[in-house]
């Protein structure tokens, strides 16, 4: 039973905004978070007001859970305005967002500076609309 | 009963103190010497561990270093530490210390409070428990039972002392061990009989120098080997490193090529290395480039801004608990604390949602994946799980609800 997503890409090794979009064609959450697993040293965190990430499937998949901080948000603007907390307080190397709605493209604006500035990958799960001109492109 | 996580260390009369309480300096810089035990509290610095875990993990590792096999008490009162002290390794996590505490027989009393005066106290406790054996009251919690106006019109206010003690709301400070002596050695006349000998002697320390120079956050300058002959003359050499280190086997070369060149006029009745002068440097300077200290108060303060702004139990890091529903399976903790155990694969997804979704199963593809049945004894949990798919759409992880007939979705494989 193939559960891994199909379409195998090479995590990036470089800093930016990446958008992964949720569909078996796209192979989002899973690709992107197990290219933490060999992270020894930096701090990551997901932040999202959909859900959470299932801690025992972290276990399986090696994911350092010490250096994986979950956050909660009640919904999609606290979850943008967390993220844009976190990325520029310089304490995470790796964000992953899952949010429900779109946001101000402010927002992007400023997640691809703070990226940018601070050396961060950013991973943005969303189906929501987002202007494509923000994210890096993953091959 | 005042409840926190346990951050007091208790280690009853260890054989070599001085070493001991210098190398605990490593995890907190309150350390406390009282008569022959030691006390450490490291509440003020359990951030910087991460995890209790790995305090334990350190405090095991000097043990092992010192060659020491002291009883040792993990708690969370440090009045109640030495009454605990009942096996070689008492580790208390939650409210156990408490329970145990609690069950104990009154003659354990003698123990409870302030190290600093329970001996000068003695005897009036051993008046106590002996009034307390008297009237029937065999246990620590029968104490509490007692009107506290009759215990303190008998006893004074060390029966008022005994009771804030047992609720770990007594407060009072000890002075701060501070290290004091020359780091010396000495290797005993009869493993002095060649220069491999006194070697093989010498390395024997290099463990307890290396944690002793850890908790005192100091590195070897300059070594003076001393030499006492049988006909009783003696010289010394003065040897600098050249790298600062705290781990004398990278001298061990040096050392080696000294013993080998040394032509003496008698055999050597006594020798004795001392660590005559230090370096002392905080860990920081040693890397520009290090702010792991730094990171971690940086990243307390981020985490309590946001329990503060989006609740207590809304951020942490995952810590995996043994339940066999998904959603009761993981809790979100802060400072870390590892499980035990591992979960077996169960092909479930990543992403779980925060409340399982209504579901409309119509133009998906099925895929039957586990069935899960909670205990009779808890709230009914009949499920039976789908992975849920179809084309371009993310694969969903759906369940039946069995005892309701509907359909949700309660996670994401994408």
């Amino acid at each position: 039973m193939a559960l891994v997503s199909p379409k195998q890409w090479t995590p990036p090794s470089v800093s930016g905004l990446f958008l992964l979009k949720p569909q078996a064609t796209e192979g989002g959450t899973f690709s992107a978070i197990r290219s933490f697993s060999a992270e020894k040293k930096h701090y990551a965190v997901f932040i999202s007001d959909e859900g959470v990430l299932y801690a025992p499937a972290l276990s399986h998949y090696q994911i350092p859970l010490s250096q994986f901080l979950i956050i909660q948000t009640p919904h999609a603007p606290q979850t943008w305005k967390t993220a844009l907390e976190a990325a520029q307080s310089d304490l995470f190397k790796w964000i992953f967002l899952r949010t429900s709605k779109p946001c101000d493209s402010s927002f992007l604006r400023k997640l691809q500076l703070a990226s940018k500035k601070h050396d961060l990958k950013i991973f943005l799960f969303s189906n929501a609309p987002l202007p494509h001109w923000f994210f890096k492109k993953l091959l | 009963m005042t409840s926190s996580s346990p951050s007091i260390l208790f280690f009853e009369k260890p054989s070599s103190l001085t070493s001991l309480a210098e190398s605990l300096l490593v995890i907190t810089p309150q350390v406390y010497e009282v008569g022959p035990d030691i006390y450490a509290d490291f509440s003020s610095t359990l951030h910087l561990w991460r995890s209790i875990d790995s305090v334990l993990e350190k405090v095991e590792s000097i043990l092992e270093e010192l060659k020491l096999h002291c009883a040792w008490v993990l708690t969370q009162h440090l009045p109640w530490a030495k009454a605990l002290c009942i096996h070689q390794k008492n580790i208390f996590i939650g409210d156990k210390d408490n329970e145990l505490l609690f069950s104990l027989p009154v003659e354990f009393l003698l123990k409870v409070g302030n190290p600093l005066t329970l001996e000068t106290q003695l005897q009036k406790r051993k008046e106590l428990v002996s009034f307390l054996r008297k009237t029937g009251f065999l246990f620590i919690s029968d104490l509490l039972k007692l009107p506290l106006t009759s215990l303190t019109s008998r006893f004074g206010s060390l029966a008022l002392e005994i009771i804030d003690s047992l609720k770990g709301t007594l407060s009072f400070s000890l002075p701060a061990f501070t290290p004091q002596e020359t780091l010396s050695f000495s290797i005993p006349l009869e493993q002095i009989d060649s220069a491999e000998s006194l070697m093989y002697g010498l390395e024997t320390f290099f463990p307890e120098i290396q944690a002793r120079l850890e908790g005192r956050q100091a590195f070897i300058h300059t070594l003076d080997l001393s030499f006492t002959l049988e006909n009783h003359t003696s010289f010394s050499k003065l040897i600098c490193l050249d790298n600062l280190t705290r781990d004398l086997s990278a001298a061990t070369p040096i050392l080696r090529n000294h013993f080998d060149s040394l032509s003496l006029s008698a055999p050597v009745s006594e020798f004795t290395l001392t660590i005559s002068e230090t370096v002392s440097k905080p860990s920081a300077q040693l890397n520009l480039l290090d702010q792991t200290e730094n990171q971690a108060e940086d990243l307390e303060l981020f985490i309590n801004r946001m329990k503060i702004q989006l609740g207590e139990n809304q951020v942490g890091f995952p810590q995996l608990l043994f339940h066999y529903a998904p959603e009761k399976s993981w809790a979100l903790t802060y400072p870390f604390q590892p499980a035990k155990f591992d979960y077996p694969h169960h092909k479930r997804p990543l992403f779980l949602f925060n409340q399982p979704r209504p579901f409309h199963p119509q133009h998906y593809q099925l895929e039957e994946l586990e069935k899960i049945h909670g205990f009779w004894w808890e709230t009914p949990i009949h499920r039976q799980y789908f992975l849920a798919q179809r084309p371009h759409q993310e694969r969903l992880w759906v369940f039946f609800d069995l005892l309701t007939q509907n359909w949700f979705c309660h996670g994401s494989f994408d």
